[in-house]
């Protein structure tokens, strides 16, 4: 009895092992029936300064129950935003600017509650938007510095060695903007409103390994397609869509909705009870895609923009919003970023 | 009077001065010694006015006026989608106004030179005025009903609103109407005076101005007391706070308009039309202390510039003013309503390094609808970079002109308006 015991407690770790490893890589199969894990929520909030947002951390168990889990200390009239974790939920990369001077990018050790040395090519220019690779070796943005295109470009940064990427080909003469690095850093999401494109703006998906954009038919539409954001191994994206009621397809609202478009389907799937009466804002998904994390403003919420956390797969029942007490305040949260937290 | 409050509150069960002169202050309810009568409602009913100030001053590029055409320097990251009105294009952040056309007028040609983040020139079309035309109108017009005839909804605007007319022409002011409970300063009761003892109170005043009244039989004073008891009956009236109550509305209207101060301000904004005001001033709310936080002031050195634009500032403009316009119409009193929606200035061409744009008066778009203003329009031209006007330059003047010619008011002819509006020209194409 003690043998079998044994081997049924090393059998159910070596399961459990093997989920949050395939959560921390991106593995996006159906979890079906997983039972829920904690999450470590980052964003941020204007509510202890309304012109100075500060990033805060949120501690969920991904059913229903969380609590505020620290901060990144303010600045004296320093906007701390755009806060992206790395998916294994050590570090928090985000925007920070004093007034009157450019944006920059900086990044934050969370377990040790300290800011971390970050290389970045200097350049007098704002640089936004931060997305890091799961292993913590990449961290793409966009910035006006100069690069091989014009307006707002991407780049990819080596972490390690401080220098940038080696990008043939995703620079246009256009802006390209809000990057999205998939888990290992392979894959790079981002919107750009270029001649070829099929809408207002367009979503592109660039393969970093080859240097060469890869398809997403079914993706784009003639309206706007923004803020994507990509699973940990990159099948899956959410991004934001002003598409109108479409009866062949997924149907919009004519205003801002979120959507998830699974690549390995090249079909944009069904997000039933996220989108509400507003505008849906900001997806954030963790690396295996089964949680995602937006903004809105609904009268039901807490007043101004709110956080929402949606549950694509849940143990029972139909996919739905999961409550996060103690997190929206009355005035505006944005910026949401999710992944595992981290110890599992 | 205040004299009397002021003695009265001394002596009395702890009312504060400042609690006392709170209550005076609903003299500024619009109602004023000799104009308070109240105006039923005529066959022809004068139009009523809801004048959005867009604090920061709105890029037209990104708005009503953008130039697909061009390089990105000058076009930005955003482009144009068609309207409903065939050959009208706006920003693609505006989807919902765009098949809101044909119940609004674009003017894309306002121009002036002044490059100040004040709403004075624009509120009252004088450089350094301090009488809103909706303060002018309120005088020339007086109330409609019990509701207060002019409000303001949004963050204050200091030294801006009755002016030159007086305090008694100031807006009530609702510094936020999305919040659970609208609440009143000027008809708040201090927490601790409940309602019968408030009555009493009141009661006293009334015996101890009648008391006055005899004792000097002044009968002006008479008046001013009547002024005072009008004041208190909408302090008290269930028909005012029915109308200032928000949660009376559809939650699925709510969201329509928007869960934000702007969303609700509008929506506020038709219910106080409806209800019985006349004039309602809505300021785009850039918060006290704030830097150029939701406001429209995108210089770019904010994070994170015109991305604002298209998380922010325009889907919330976007869903207001497209229901309130739908709102109104549908309700049949767009056509005696006249809106407007005018920031400070327009912006810069070319966005600048920081991936903004500056203050640029020299060609600024607005928004007019209502109270006959021509349906499904854009009045003027600006040039392929949007810098300048092409054709039919409006100037400030003459749009403040053609504002008060909706409102049936001759800024060039009626002697009461001449003290407080520079000389322009209406604009044919907005009558």
């Amino acid at each position: 009895m003690r043998e079998v015991a044994g081997v049924l407690v090393r059998s159910l770790r070596w399961v459990a092992g093997m989920t949050a490893a395939s959560a921390i890589a991106g593995y996006s199969a159906p979890l079906k029936a997983a039972p829920p894990r904690a999450l470590l929520i980052s964003w941020s909030s204007y509510k202890e300064n309304v012109g100075y947002p500060r990033v805060y951390f949120y501690r969920h168990d991904g059913l229903g129950q969380g609590k505020l889990q620290g901060s990144i200390p303010p600045g004296q009239e320093r906007s701390d935003v755009q806060a992206r974790l790395s998916g294994d939920g050590r570090l928090c990369f985000y925007n920070y600017e004093f007034v009157g001077k450019a944006a920059k990018l900086a990044a934050w050790d969370i377990a040790a509650n300290q800011e971390v040395s970050l290389r970045i090519p200097a350049a007098d220019s704002v640089e936004m938007t931060p997305s890091p690779s799961n292993d913590g070796k990449w961290l793409a943005f966009s910035s006006l510095r100069r690069g091989n295109g014009v307006g707002w470009n991407l780049f990819v940064l080596n972490l390690e060695t401080g220098t940038l990427r080696e990008t043939p080909g995703l620079n246009s003469d256009e802006d390209d903007r809000m990057p999205c690095l998939s888990g290992d850093g392979s894959l790079l999401a981002y919107a750009a409103s270029r001649p070829d494109s099929v809408g207002l703006q367009d979503i592109y998906l660039y393969d970093l390994r080859s240097g060469k954009h890869l398809p997403l038919p079914g993706l784009n539409t003639t309206s706007r397609e923004t803020e994507p954001y990509l699973s940990g191994d990159g099948k899956l994206i959410a991004f934001v869509s002003s598409r109108p009621a479409d009866p062949k397809g997924v149907p919009g609202t004519g205003d801002l909705n979120i959507f998830l478009y699974d690549r390995r389907s090249a079909r944009v799937e069904q997000l039933p009870g996220l989108n509400g009466p507003g505008s849906e804002q900001s997806p954030a998904l963790t690396p295996d895609g089964r949680y995602l994390c937006f903004v809105s403003e609904r009268i039901s919420g807490a007043g101004g923009r709110d956080l929402y956390l949606y549950d694509r797969e849940p143990q029972s029942g139909s996919p739905r919003l999961v409550p996060l007490p103690d997190l929206n305040s009355f005035r505006d949260e944005v910026d949401p970023s999710v992944t595992y937290a981290p110890g599992l | 009077m205040i004299e009397l409050g002021e003695r009265w509150v001394r002596n009395c069960e702890g009312l504060t001065r400042r609690n006392m002169l709170t209550l005076g202050g609903i003299g500024a309810l619009g109602l004023t010694l000799d104009r308070a009568a109240a105006s039923p409602g005529t066959a022809k009913q004068h139009p009523n006015c809801i004048f959005v100030f867009l604090h920061g001053g709105p890029s037209q590029f990104e708005t009503f006026d953008p130039k697909p055409e061009q390089t990105a320097d000058i076009r930005g990251p955003y482009g144009a989608i068609e309207t409903n009105i065939s050959g009208i294009r706006i920003s693609e952040l505006l989807p919902l106004m765009s098949r809101q056309a044909h119940r609004y007028a674009i003017v894309r040609t306002v121009t002036h030179r002044l490059d100040v983040h004040s709403p004075k020139h624009i509120l009252t079309g004088l450089p350094n005025g301090d009488t809103t035309i909706c303060a002018v109108a309120t005088m020339v017009r007086g109330a409609r009903g019990t509701l207060p005839p002019f409000v303001r909804l949004g963050n204050q605007m200091p030294g801006l609103g009755g002016g030159r007319l007086g305090a008694a022409f100031d807006p009530v002011h609702v510094p936020d109407p999305s919040q659970p409970k609208v609440v009143l300063p000027d008809f708040e009761p201090p927490k601790q005076v409940t309602g019968p003892r408030q009555s009493r109170r009141l009661r006293l005043i009334e015996e101890m101005n009648g008391f006055r009244r005899a004792a000097d039989s002044d009968p002006i004073l008479a008046e001013r007391d009547a002024s005072y008891q009008k004041a208190v009956s909408i302090l008290t009236s269930e028909e005012v706070h029915r109308a200032f109550d928000l949660q009376r509305e559809p939650t699925a209207l709510r969201d329509a308009y928007g869960a934000n101060k702007f969303g609700q301000s509008c929506l506020l904004a038709r219910r106080l039309i409806e209800a019985g005001s006349r004039f309602v001033e809505i300021k785009w709310f850039g918060d006290a202390g704030a830097t150029a936080y939701d406001a429209w002031d995108l210089h770019g050195a904010e994070l994170p510039g015109l991305q604002r634009m298209e998380t922010q500032l325009c889907p919330r403009f976007d869903h207001g003013m497209s229901t309130l316009l739908r709102d109104l119409d549908e309700r049949g009193l767009l056509d005696n309503t006249l809106v407007v929606a005018i920031g400070e200035f327009g912006r810069t061409p070319r966005v600048n390094k920081w991936g903004g744009r500056d203050h640029w008066p020299a060609c600024q778009s607005i928004l007019m609808a209502g109270a006959g203003v021509p349906r499904g329009v854009v009045i003027g031209e600006s040039d392929l970079q949007g810098a300048y006007p092409a054709s039919r330059p409006v100037p400030l003047a003459d749009f403040i002109t053609t504002v008060y010619h909706r409102l049936g008011l001759n800024a060039n002819l009626d002697d009461r308006l001449r003290p407080f509006v520079g000389s322009g020209q209406i604009v044919p194409d907005l009558v």
